[in-house]
């Protein structure tokens, strides 16, 4: 025989899987948010969407040819990056703000750190968190969707979370209306029903784990009933479903086993409603995402699987 | 497409017929509530949840819960609040069910099961209800509810009893739940124990049907002197010696060894030294065919009188594990510890992609099979035997089950068709529930595993006293023009194999020795063929992945497919960080190898690799 074969380990067929097919799944996911923050809010929601894509995979390939490493920006991830961060921001943010925050999220928090895998926090919510605490007026600009005779009208107000914590009755929208996201609030936290198809796809296409959105979910809506709040309520309102499904379950910083994944959900949940009725913050999610990811690698130790007829010595 | 049990095809069109049942009872049961309107509200006589509980016990959980939420989805188009309380009662309706089969061992009865799932299915609405309409009131109105689901519980529960015998033979139910449910009683055990992990590799056994042909006898034959676990064998002729077909021409001193014997007739042409699949350098003894075969004066069935004389027979016969591992049978059926070992499990799986000679001969030497089965459990005074066989494989299943009707201390088992269903360790759980721990052999768990192949051999070779000689084998793959099973002698080259099944069609690009999961990719396809060889194939450009890795992305999925529960993810990081402690922890010396874990990667990462790496340091540290 005169041709070479090729030898390498066993095994020699793979799945289809990939990190790209992936990150596709999950942008895919999120269409469905994005078309009703269109419909909610309008195009400059598109705009704030494109710009923070587009920043993010330029900050991405950017650091990569500075410090002469290979490019990973075909992997998709700096999308997702660039999409969960806008759908973090009021329809208002300016543009330069955006940018800058993508470039938190992508340098700081995920090159600097070693890059895909490697980050010890989701980007998105922290470069959330560090806008807020930077420019807590532009964060906090909301535009509320009236729904008048010529379709939707935009008018500046609060949130409905933002009404809860106040302890105002009036203006909250009623459960239907919650649902289908004609409520205030950042772009891609509204329509909970774009949002759970998302997440449904997700699951379905074995990408996420349902452990963590469930988990997380359900102790919100638990805990804030013990507390005396209306559960219902506090799950339909805030960025509860989006934190759940999109960003606590970014794999870098969760847990990989399912015994580690509910404690990180419970957890999430716990310090979401603790924030919420306790905290000064109306809304206690990302935060809550942020302290469970750094205690991620702790909850990894203690919830090593058990070796099948492994024997402790 | 996979083709395993349930294609996805037929997953989606059952969903979608219980759905649509689902919704037509619910409408039909509303419409006869009318006639009623002196029951209070919220009484339902539970009709759609009966498609439910068929959904769980004959379906999966996991297309009970996808009912529960559709059902809830539609019952949303009335109203945010309907959806919520739909969600809520199927919800915890279906955990109650759920936990009571658990805890009850999966011997709940129907009706027990029946009752309770109306009651929480209440209990859940209540629930919803006073959350929704911030009411506690609404918890006076649980006793009528109470009732009306024992009573709605108890209708349904007993419908169900009558309706089961034939709902189970409905082809929207899997296979194995269906064998698994007895009709009194209703046990549905082997359902829900904890099953091991594995990955679902496509099965592209185009071969299946391909009826085995003999090969004609080549030119030459290169034996090598180590074809099997243990000890290597020292050459028994010289340059120039004639041998006939049988004759002994290795041996071994050892106890781990197996002989090895000629596989055509002819002249000793050379002592030639190989490199095993393994790595190592050994002898292998070349012969000149005559073409003749003629065989050895020597030949002639073996007497069994005594156990003794059996497990002398079997080590006389060359025998080892023919399933690909290679370990001396004669060494594996003579335990310390054989009085206590009371089951033979017998491997019928073939889970690997593409290979189907264990199939061909279950499908065209049944009785050879459980000839050798029987002679084991004779000789050895073994109780029982297990024949174990995937279900992708229902025609030989189907022929086994009637051969065994008489024979009651023989059963077949039917496995799920998940890769590696095949690896010893994996198929004594799956079929008789024993774990095999770490640092214990099968036969401290009272079992011994032998492939169907091996039983086979077995019960000729007591016939006809010709030892292991020739193997039946698979070839396929891209590269081959006629992908076919064929018998040929021990020994026979590579090329000789291909060129009998109508040689390369396209330029081969890898060569394996055995299936694609656990195969060695060989360097030169004048490689001779090995007695625990079970397959060539050949790949062709398209089939080659010369796919570089990623970095982890610690999603974990390789925790999740790997069936002893490993964690490759970890063990990786502490072998990058030379981190002893670490890896002895993390058990990566229970690691087989399997290669479910590269498989699923989506970094495409060596997994694999890294945990043989890994062992070698474990090794090096232990000296």
């Amino acid at each position: 025989m005169n041709n070479l074969l090729t030898v390498t380990p066993s095994p020699h067929i793979k799945s289809g899987n990939s990190t790209t097919r992936i990150m596709l799944d999950v942008v895919l996911a999120m269409v469905p948010a994005l078309i009703a923050s269109v419909i909610i809010f309008g195009l400059r929601s598109l705009l704030l969407v494109a710009v923070c894509v587009v920043s993010c995979v330029v900050f991405e390939y950017l650091f990569r040819v500075v410090t002469k490493r290979a490019n990973t920006i075909s992997d998709l991830s700096a999308v997702v990056t660039g999409m969960l961060l806008a759908f973090n921001l009021p329809v208002t943010f300016p543009i330069w703000m955006a940018v800058l925050g993508c470039f938190v999220a992508i340098v700081i928090v995920k090159q600097l750190f070693g890059g895909i895998g490697q980050n010890f926090a989701n980007p998105a919510i922290t470069a959330r968190i560090v806008l807020l605490v930077s420019f807590a007026g532009q964060m906090s600009n909301w535009l509320i969707p009236q729904k008048t005779a010529g379709g939707i009208e935009l008018v500046s107000g609060a949130t409905p979370l933002t009404l809860l914590a106040e302890g105002t009755a009036e203006g909250i929208p009623s459960y239907m209306d919650l649902f289908l996201g004609l409520r205030g609030g950042c772009l891609g936290e509204t329509c909970v029903l774009a949002l759970l198809i998302g997440g449904v796809y997700l699951v379905i296409r074995k990408v996420i784990n349902p452990i963590i959105p469930v988990a997380f979910m359900g102790t919100v809506f638990l805990f804030s009933w013990a507390l005396g709040a209306d559960p219902l309520m506090q799950l339909l309102t805030g960025g509860v479903v989006l934190g759940a499904v999109f960003m606590a379950t970014d794999y870098s910083t969760s847990p990989v086993t399912n015994w580690g994944k509910l404690i990180f959900g419970i957890g999430c949940g716990l310090l979401t409603v603790v924030i919420r009725q306790f905290g000064s913050y109306p809304e206690g999610v990302s935060f809550a995402i942020l302290l469970m990811n750094i205690l991620t690698p702790h909850i990894d130790t203690l919830t090593k699987t058990k070796p099948f007829g492994g024997v402790a010595k | 497409m996979r083709q395993n049990g349930t294609s996805a095809a037929k997953r989606v069109t059952t969903m979608g017929l219980l759905f649509a049942l689902a919704i037509v009872l619910s409408f039909f049961e509303s419409a006869i509530m009318t006639l009623f309107p002196m029951l209070p509200p919220g009484v339902k006589l539970g009709l759609s949840n009966v498609v439910t509980m068929y959904c769980l016990f004959l379906v999966g959980k996991g297309s009970a819960f996808t009912l529960v939420v559709l059902k809830s989805l539609f019952a949303m188009l009335r109203g945010f609040i309907s959806g919520a309380m739909s969600f809520a009662g199927g919800a915890v309706s279906l955990l109650v069910m759920l936990f009571l089969m658990v805890l009850t061992r999966h011997k709940a009865r129907y009706l027990a099961l029946s009752i309770a799932g109306a009651v929480a299915h209440n209990a859940g609405q209540i629930v919803m209800a006073r959350v929704i309409l911030k009411n506690r009131y609404v918890y006076y109105y649980f006793p009528i509810l109470l009732l009306s689901g024992l009573v709605v519980g108890s209708v349904t529960g007993m419908v169900l009893n009558v309706l089961m015998p034939y709902l189970s033979r409905l082809p929207t139910g899997s296979r194995e739940a269906a064998k698994s449910i007895k009709m009194e009683g209703n046990n549905v055990s082997k359902l829900f124990r904890k099953r091991l992990s594995g990955v679902a590799v496509p099965h592209r056994k185009n071969t299946k049907d391909c009826a085995t042909v003999m090969m004609p006898i080549p030119d030459r034959v290169v034996i090598p002197m180590v074809q099997h676990m243990g000890a290597p064998c020292e050459p028994l002729v010289k340059v120039g010696d004639i041998v006939k077909v049988g004759q002994k021409i290795g041996d071994s001193e050892q106890y781990v060894s197996a002989p090895i014997h000629a596989s055509v007739s002819g002249k000793v042409t050379g002592l030639v030294e190989i490199i095993t699949p393994a790595g190592a350098k050994t002898t292998a003894v070349e012969i000149e065919a005559d073409k003749t075969q003629e065989p050895d004066a020597s030949i002639c069935p073996p007497q069994i009188n005594s156990r003794e004389d059996f497990l002398k027979a079997v080590r006389a016969s060359g025998l080892v594990g023919l399933g690909g591992a290679g370990f001396p049978t004669h060494v594996k059926l003579n335990p310390k510890n054989l009085s206590e070992v009371d089951t033979l499990v017998i491997n019928g799986a073939e889970c690997e992609p593409y290979i189907t000679s264990d199939y061909r001969t279950m499908m065209e030497d049944t009785e050879d099979v459980l000839s050798g089965v029987r002679l084991v459990l004779k000789w050895l005074g073994i109780k029982q035997a297990c024949i174990g066989i995937e279900d992708n494989k229902p025609d030989a299943i189907a022929k086994f089950a009637k051969a065994v009707e008489k024979d009651s201390n023989i059963q077949v088992v039917t496995l799920k068709s998940k890769y590696p269903q095949g690896a010893e360790k994996v198929i004594i759980y799956e079929t008789t529930g024993r774990v095999v721990k770490e640092g214990m052999l099968p036969s401290d768990v009272g079992a011994i595993v032998m492939n169907i192949t091996s039983c086979a051999f077995l019960a000729k070779y007591m016939k006809t006293g010709m030892p292991l000689i020739s193997k039946r084998i698979t070839v396929d793959g891209g590269a081959v023009a006629e992908p076919k099973n064929l018998v040929a002698p021990i020994g026979t080259p590579f090329n000789h194999i291909i060129d009998f099944c109508g040689g390369y069609k396209t330029e081969p690009k890898k060569l394996l020795m055995g299936g694609p999961m656990m195969g060695i990719a060989v360097y030169d396809d004048s490689y001779p063929l090995l007695k625990n060889n079970n397959a060539i194939l050949a790949f062709d450009q398209k089939q080659v992945e010369n796919i570089f890795d990623t970095p982890c992305i610690r999603c974990g999925k390789c925790v999740a497919a790997c069936p002893f529960d490993l964690m490759p993810v970890a063990i990786e990081r502490s072998y990058k960080n030379n981190d002893v402690d670490g890896l002895k922890a993390l058990k990566v010396n229970l690691c087989m190898e399997c290669g479910c874990c590269s498989y699923v990667c989506p970094a495409k990462r060596n997994l694999v690799l890294t945990n043989r790496m890994a062992k070698a340091l474990l090794r090096k540290n232990s000296k």
